[in-house]
């Protein structure tokens, strides 16, 4: 376990992301609301990270930063060798689009698209994708392909957004509370697809949870605190998703 | 606060939150109020300056012209029963010269009353003065003449009357009731630099046309409550003996017929327009308001919990409707006003009234309130039925999620290569069938306006074409004195520049069948005639039958004849026979009632022998000016009449107020599709904001986003457009027969192009309306979205 509270290095890996006094104030003057406060991380290819912490501590806006949803108020962000603090709004539309696969609490399907629909719309956008139906048998779900959202289940429809976020093969993908709203058999579904990707296809992965457990099959912990990297854990033995429960 | 007033305060924050669509909705409102204040204010404007002048000035009710009777007749008129008023007076029709002017010009000349002030009729002095009963040479000049010509007191011209050329001074310019239209016999369109009237004492035009003692002009007012057709029997039957062409009554009359076709024209726009607003403003309304009840159920269940009552609440999204409506209606007030001045201004060019003032009267915007404020409550009702379905329990609860089903096209096996997004916009589409069903309806009538107004540019260069190119294809007509028997052809023919000469005779009849019976005149046409043609519907010529009466479709219809029947044919001429014709084809003619048949069959039926009392000629236009010069100095030759002119003077006032008019409608018509298209796109924008920044989220640039949007709308478009046009043929038919009448019957002639250009106003004016709301894309808050659900 390493603690260092100026510069949050993580060992092994070349850094996918390097974040540099990262900033992000909402509002003005006395009512302003500090969500990061200088937060200095590196995030390496491949690793599988957990992003810990309490309630309005800045995860989320950390991770949209990260993930070229958002723009910091100070401080730098590079993906490999772009800087995206210094990317144009269509740059950083690119940007998600080649290289990131997002996961939301709430699932965000388009309500009109059936399940391979909803995933083909991804797969058209990027050169080599997997196809829908092959991401959808990765999360378990190649015989619910035609149906739609309001067919499916709230798991369901979660692995239709895990398949949805990796069958474009992303270089990174973004979690946020993916197991949210999910009871714990369904969650584990969930996370060893996630697994299964950051595995198979060396995606580095960030997994903002409020669910402790959850970080034993990460290599990389992150505990944040009131806008703040607080500190890094490193596990020296990372568990299987089916062996997490809660 | 009591929630009420909270949700007051809401309502007022949603106003001008969708200030867009509410300015659009309340514009389409202001379309057709503006129309309906501005053509009934219009209407009743000059009806009431018509009715006040014709009060004022004593404006006979029956008219009737005739060859020659004794001033002792008049006594007979007098004592028929119902007869107020008798005036008698002397007319003719003349060649008139002004200097420098190598044209042939024509008059009216008439015989003034012995005092203006008790006269049928009577003038209205303008500038000037009354004649001296003793100088032969002082006319009084109508105003349109004078204004066209530059004339006035002490202005001298000539007239050509019974031969000898009179050189007239003009002591006054003056208007008449009989003459707020002044338009030339024959004419189809006023030309006051040609056609002039003029008054002379009675005692001088008597005179020089050798009429002492004697009229030829006659015109009578009614006690109140008289019987006119028993009066007109009446007067017929005093004067037939002196050759009365058949007494009418003010439906006939020239000028009166006119302004009553102009009345029918503005009555038809008053009716067919405006409804058609007023359907796309409660379609807009309610679209809005449902979209507001999906948005606010948690309000209304709120309420509801608290105990307020279904009509309280629905009253809330009234009130939203009726304040749109106020704000249209006020905006419809004003240009209703502004456009009803203008078109009175147009109108004084045409219409010539002592005074003409344009008014609005209070009880046409009572009348256009009431219409505006019913329509968009009716559109806002059926709308809050689906919030007084809704209980507080189900208010309360989140919307079930949306479920979506394939499309009934996909099911089908059609669109099977659609792209991703392109599956989103249909299933949107169909998901809400009756919305994209107004969009569609909507934008569709905005086709179906436009094309159904501009087609008028259309239908009216066909009514022209087809008068001017095949029923009167004379450069000139040359009109006799008295009738002359055929030989006079050789005489014409000799004339310079007359490259061909056809006789023609006309002649006055009243045409009977069963209780119907119309007033007409004949045309005596030559078998063979190069000069003018006849088609029967399908566009073919006909020959002419050697017996036999040729009717345009209009005149049998009235008379409820068929090809095969008999009609009765009074002649009000000359011997004035009574005789029975038989109809043997039904025309397509739309200027007038023409009725054609053979010269030599209408010579047989009045009993005349071989004459004709015009010739139509083809003329070399290198020697025009020899021509009208050498016509001048032939005796037994009356006038010219220049047809060729004629049609260049209609097709510029088309031009010019048609032209006008297109820019109107052009702009109402995109104020409907736009309003349709911009109220569509934003309630899908509302609809699928969580949608779009999902894509966006995803990696889907703006333009890719955007095209779902715009897709959406070009889909209900391309939909609407065939729609469209089909309401817009439907329209067109209805407007034309709206607008005939006796003097004009509009054929359709919409053109193909008129479709073209008028589709491509309306997707333009979709296509700004979709960049309108597209831009609101840039705004698209992609982390708010992240948060919650919606
Ligand atoms: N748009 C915004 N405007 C103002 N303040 C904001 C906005 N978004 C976030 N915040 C504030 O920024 C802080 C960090 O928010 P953030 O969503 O990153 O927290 P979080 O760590 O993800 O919390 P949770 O675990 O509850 O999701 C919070 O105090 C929040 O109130
Ligand atoms: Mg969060």
């Amino acid at each position: 376990m390493s603690n260092d509270p100026t510069t949050h290095m993580m060992p092994a890996g070349a850094p996918a992301f390097r974040a540099r006094g990262l900033t992000k104030v909402y509002g003005m003057g006395e009512g302003a609301v500090h969500a990061l406060r200088g937060v200095d991380i590196d995030l390496h290819e491949g690793d599988f990270i957990v992003l810990l912490g309490p309630s309005g501590s800045g995860k989320s806006t950390l991770l949209n930063i990260v993930g070229g949803l958002d723009r910091p108020t100070a401080g730098t962000l590079h993906y490999r060798d772009t800087e995206l603090t210094a990317s144009s709004d269509r740059d950083l539309t690119a940007f998600r689009r080649q290289h990131v696969g997002f996961i939301f609490q709430f699932y965000n399907l388009i309500p009109s698209l059936t399940a391979r629909e909803n995933v083909a719309l991804v797969t058209e956008l990027v050169e080599k994708p997997m196809a829908p139906d092959e991401a959808l048998r990765l999360v378990g779900l190649g015989d619910r392909m035609n149906h739609f959202p309001a067919q499916l289940s709230g798991g369901e429809q979660q692995r239709v957004a895990v398949a949805r976020a990796v069958a474009k093969r992303p270089e990174v993908l973004l979690c946020d509370e993916p197991t949210g709203a999910l009871d714990s058999a369904t969650g584990v579904r969930v996370l060893e697809a996630l697994a299964d990707v950051n595995r198979t296809l060396g995606t580095t992965t960030v997994v903002i949870t409020h669910n402790a457990t959850i970080a034993g099959m990460a290599d990389h912990v992150v505990h944040f605190g009131d806008g703040r990297v607080v500190s890094i854990e490193t596990n020296t033995t990372k568990r299987r998703p089916s062996e997490l429960t809660w | 606060m009591s929630p009420l007033a909270a949700i007051d305060l809401k309502l007022a924050r949603d106003m001008w939150h969708r200030r867009g669509q509410v300015l659009a909705i309340a514009l389409v409102i202001a379309s057709a109020v503006a129309t309906l204040v501005m053509a009934l204010s219009a209407l009743r404007s000059l009806s009431d300056a018509r009715e006040a002048y014709y009060d004022r000035q004593r404006f006979a009710q029956v008219f009737v012209s005739l060859k020659r009777a004794p001033e002792s007749a008049a006594a007979r008129l007098r004592d028929i029963p119902g007869v107020a008023q008798v005036e008698t007076r002397v007319a003719r029709f003349v060649t008139i010269e002004i200097e420098g002017n190598a044209e042939p010009l024509r008059g009216l000349a008439l015989s003034l009353s012995e005092s203006n002030d008790t006269a049928l009729n009577a003038l209205v002095l303008r500038s000037g003065r009354f004649p001296d009963p003793d100088r032969a040479s002082e006319v009084l000049l109508h105003e349109s003449f004078a204004a066209a010509n530059g004339f006035g007191p002490g202005s001298t011209f000539a007239a050509v009357m019974n031969g000898r050329k009179q050189r007239l001074v003009v002591t006054g310019v003056a208007l008449s009731p009989e003459h707020i239209y002044v338009i030339g016999p024959g004419d189809i369109v006023p030309d006051n630099r040609r056609y002039g009237v003029f008054w002379m004492h009675r005692k001088q035009l008597a005179a020089i046309l050798n009429y002492e003692g004697a009229f030829n002009d006659m015109s009578l007012r009614l006690l109140r409550g008289a019987n006119t057709a028993t009066v007109v029997a009446a007067v017929d039957h005093i004067l037939g003996p002196y050759g009365a062409a058949g007494a009418f009554d003010r439906k006939e009359q020239s000028s009166h017929a006119f302004l009553d076709s102009e009345f029918g024209q503005l009555s038809a726009m008053a009716s067919v327009i405006p409804p058609i607003f007023l359907i796309v403003s409660a379609f807009l309304l309610y679209t809005v308001i449902s979209r507001q009840i999906e948005t606010q159920r948690h309000e209304i269940g709120l309420l509801k919990a608290f105990g307020y009552s279904d009509s309280t609440v629905a009253w809330h999204f009234v009130k939203f409707a009726l304040t749109i409506s106020v704000i249209g209606l006020v905006i419809g007030w004003l240009a209703g006003a502004w456009l009803g001045y203008q078109i009175t201004e147009l109108y004084r060019e045409y219409f010539r009234f002592p005074a003409l003032a344009f008014a609005v009267a209070p009880d046409i915007l009572f009348t256009s309130a009431g219409v505006a404020l019913t329509v968009s409550c009716g559109g806002a009702l059926i709308a809050t039925r689906q919030a007084m379905r809704l209980t507080p329990a189900v208010a309360m609860s989140p919307p079930s999620p949306a479920t979506y089903r394939p499309s009934f096209m996909e099911r089908v096996g059609l669109l099977r290569d659609l792209s991703t997004t392109g599956y989103m916009i249909v299933r949107h589409v169909t998901r809400f069938p009756m919305r994209s069903g107004m969009t569609v309806t909507g934008i569709a009538l905005s086709l179906g306006l436009l094309i159904a107004t501009v087609q008028f540019m259309d239908s009216v260069t066909l009514m022209i074409d087809s008068f001017f190119f095949r029923a009167q294809r004379q450069d000139v007509t040359l009109r006799f004195v008295e009738p002359r028997a055929d030989a006079v052809r050789g005489e014409i023919e000799r004339l310079p520049g007359v490259l061909r000469a056809e006789l023609r005779r006309t002649v006055g009849v009243k045409l009977t069948h069963g209780p119907r019976s119309k007033r007409v005149a004949i045309l005596g046409i030559d078998p063979g005639s190069e000069l003018s043609q006849q088609v029967d519907a399908d566009g073919r010529t006909i020959d002419l039958p050697p017996t036999g009466l040729l009717l345009t479709r209009r005149l049998a219809e009235y008379l409820g004849v068929t090809p095969g029947d008999d009609v009765e044919v009074a002649v009000l001429e000359g011997r004035r026979a009574r005789t029975k014709a038989q109809v043997t084809r039904v025309i397509d003619e739309y200027v007038g009632l023409a009725v054609y048949m053979q010269r030599a069959a209408l010579n047989r039926l009045t009993g005349d022998g071989e004459v004709a009392d015009s010739a139509w000629l083809k003329i070399d236009a290198a020697h025009d000016a020899a021509l009208f010069a050498e016509v001048k100095q032939t005796p037994g030759l009356f006038t010219i009449q220049l047809q060729r002119r004629a049609y260049q003077m209609f097709r510029a006032l088309l031009d010019q107020n048609m032209m006008t008019m297109v820019w109107f409608y052009v702009g109402f018509a995109s104020v409907i599709a736009f309003g349709v298209a911009y109220n569509a796109s934003r309630i899908t924008l509302s609809e699928r904001a969580h949608e779009l920044a999902t894509l966006r989220v995803l990696g889907y640039h703006k333009r890719e986003v955007a095209l779902i949007l715009v897709g959406e709308l070009a889909l209900l478009t391309f939909i609407a457009l065939p729609i469209g046009c089909v309401l817009g043929y439907g329209m067109a038919s209805l407007m034309m027969e709206l607008f005939e009448t006796d003097l004009y019957q509009i054929p359709l002639g919409l053109a193909p192009a008129t479709y073209g250009w008028s589709a491509l106003v309306i997707i333009a004016a979709t296509a700004v309306s979709a960049a309108v709301v597209v831009r609101r894309i840039q705004t698209l808050d992609l982390v708010r979205v992240l948060k919650g659900r919606d």
